[in-house]
């Protein structure tokens, strides 16, 4: 970093963006607005030998994001990934580029459009109406939305509701090992390789039984392509950590301010454009905080020359809250239109399962706004402590219900 | 049924292919020598493929060794 804008507002001994105690302690919106104004493509040194170029603006973000001649994904796209190798490159779309990337990701598209997914809306109403349903008075807005994305990993990947405990907590050990709720003893490395690893062996075991049960789901299709299986399960992987880890915490993010700000009952009262609601949240939210990418030849960012194998790690929590592109950018706006943000990403590697977690989130919504009157906090919401994830753990609350 | 000895000398076969490296001892830690989880989920597919049986995924991925595998066959 040529200066350190928002020292101050970085936990003490922090390392800056990579430090993930900035996201559950800190404030990293106040950081990122800094480094906007100051340095929005600037050098983070993570140790004595690698860092990274941290990319804050949402015209940079984009450039970088369309840009899949200069910017690999093949080296891992999460900064954890940053010193290890990428096992999985070229062969998870994921950590492929094109053309590679739509050879294995065309076939799941199509089973992932609006028109595709929303076959599955009547499943997912009521199983979001069952998660609603016993709530009321005090309750945990956290734990209650925390089964939210079995609602399509059942239909997409066979994934039983009884697995569900366990596969949320490998799912936070895979995005946020240095989480006190789920780090082992043995520290952050041990905790995302343990992981990753129970993911792996849980979902060889799923394709174990799909061969024998084939259900028509996304884990056949992956199993019947040109792929080993180790690929086959890397892309499954893929799919339950995009699906598991991010969509909780749009509707916990966008409530709490809602209760902060006292609105909640009004965005409540009016429903009607709540496609906008869910645009809103997701940009408000931003969960997937960041993206990771490798310089391919020598190439510049916004003006600053970035050198061939150089991580550039683009902030997708900041582009979200740029001024440049959003007035107002820090204040949930219920109607705020257009709102082209950048939640999902851009380019070739935009969230795969973007339509199904609007079509979710919108469903969840409604159901939340037609079942609740009223919120009020009984406590602090806790806020998760990883680079990567960025959202609420615990949530006290009292909900009223109509 | 293979015997013991013969699974360890086929299992070992099959290590040493995946991870290119020889000698493979039965103690040996699958990810200490260079495995990684495609590879591992390569091999237990293998193992499926060659004896017919589904090892818990889990073994090999939290347990990796050689004599943990073998157990796990010979239990199933
Ligand atoms: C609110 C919820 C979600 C958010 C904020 C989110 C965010 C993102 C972002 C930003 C990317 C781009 C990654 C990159 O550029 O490298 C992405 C990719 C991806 N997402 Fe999501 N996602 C969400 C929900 C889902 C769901 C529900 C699924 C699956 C059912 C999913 C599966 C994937 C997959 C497989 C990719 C990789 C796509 C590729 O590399 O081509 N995501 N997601």
């Amino acid at each position: 970093m040529s200066s350190p804008p928002g020292d101050h507002i970085c936990p003490r001994g922090g390392t800056g963006l990579a430090d993930p105690a900035l996201y559950d302690v800190g404030d990293p919106h106040a950081v990122w607005r800094a480094l906007r104004r100051r340095d929005p493509v600037g050098w983070h040194p993570v140790d004595d030998r690698s860092g990274f170029w941290a990319v804050t603006r949402y015209a940079d973000v984009r450039a970088v994001l369309t840009d899949h001649a200069g910017f690999t994904s093949t080296g891992g796209v999460m900064l954890s990934m940053i010193g290890r190798p990428e096992p999985a490159r070229d062969q998870q779309f994921a950590a492929s580029d094109p053309p590679r990337h739509g050879l294995i990701r065309g076939p799941l598209q199509r089973q992932m459009t609006g028109r595709a997914v929303a076959r599955h809306a009547p499943a997912i109403r009521s199983f979001v109406r069952e998660m609603l349903r016993p709530a009321g008075g005090d309750l945990d807005f956290a734990e209650l939305t925390s089964t939210l994305p079995l609602a399509f990993l059942k239909p997409l990947m066979g994934i039983r509701a009884a697995d569900w405990p366990d596969l949320a907590r490998w799912v936070s050990m895979s995005v946020a090992e240095h989480d006190r709720d789920v780090m082992l003893p043995d520290g952050p490395s041990a905790t995302l390789d343990r992981g990753h690893r129970e993911l792996f062996a849980y979902l060889l075991n799923l394709l174990f039984e799909h061969r024998r049960q084939p259900r028509g789901d996304l884990v056949d299709l992956l199993g019947a392509m040109p792929l080993r299986p180790g690929a086959v399960v890397a892309n499954c992987y893929s799919v339950l950590l995009g699906g598991a880890a991010a969509i909780p915490h749009v509707p916990r993010v966008a409530l709490a301010e809602l209760i902060r700000l006292g609105r909640y009952e009004e965005w409540a009262r009016h429903p009607q454009r709540i496609d906008r609601v869910v645009e809103e949240a997701l940009r408000f939210a931003t969960p997937a905080g960041h993206f990771m990418r490798l310089a391919t030849r020598d190439t510049s960012v916004g003006g600053v020359p970035v050198a061939a194998g150089e991580p550039v790690v683009v902030w997708l929590g900041s582009a979200n809250r740029d001024e440049a592109v959003f007035a107002d950018a820090d204040t949930l706006h219920p109607d705020r239109h257009p709102n082209r943000h950048l939640a999902f990403g851009d380019g070739r590697h935009y969230c795969l399962g973007s339509a199904m977690a609007r079509m979710t989130l919108r469903i969840f919504f409604e159901e939340l706004f037609a079942t609740f009157s009223s919120f009020e906090p009984t406590g602090e919401p806790e806020r998760v402590r990883s680079a990567w994830l960025h959202g609420i753990k615990r949530m006290p609350v009292v909900g009223r219900r109509r | 049924m293979p015997t013991r000895p013969e699974l360890e000398a086929m299992l070992t076969r099959l290590w040493s292919e995946k991870l290119n490296i020889t000698p493979v001892g039965v103690e040996d830690n699958f990810f200490a020598l260079g495995g990684d989880s495609l590879l591992a989920a390569d091999l237990l597919m293998d193992v499926y493929e060659q004896f017919g049986i589904e090892v818990d995924a889990a073994v090999l991925f939290l347990k990796p060794t050689i004599a943990e595998l073998v157990d796990e066959v010979l239990a199933a």
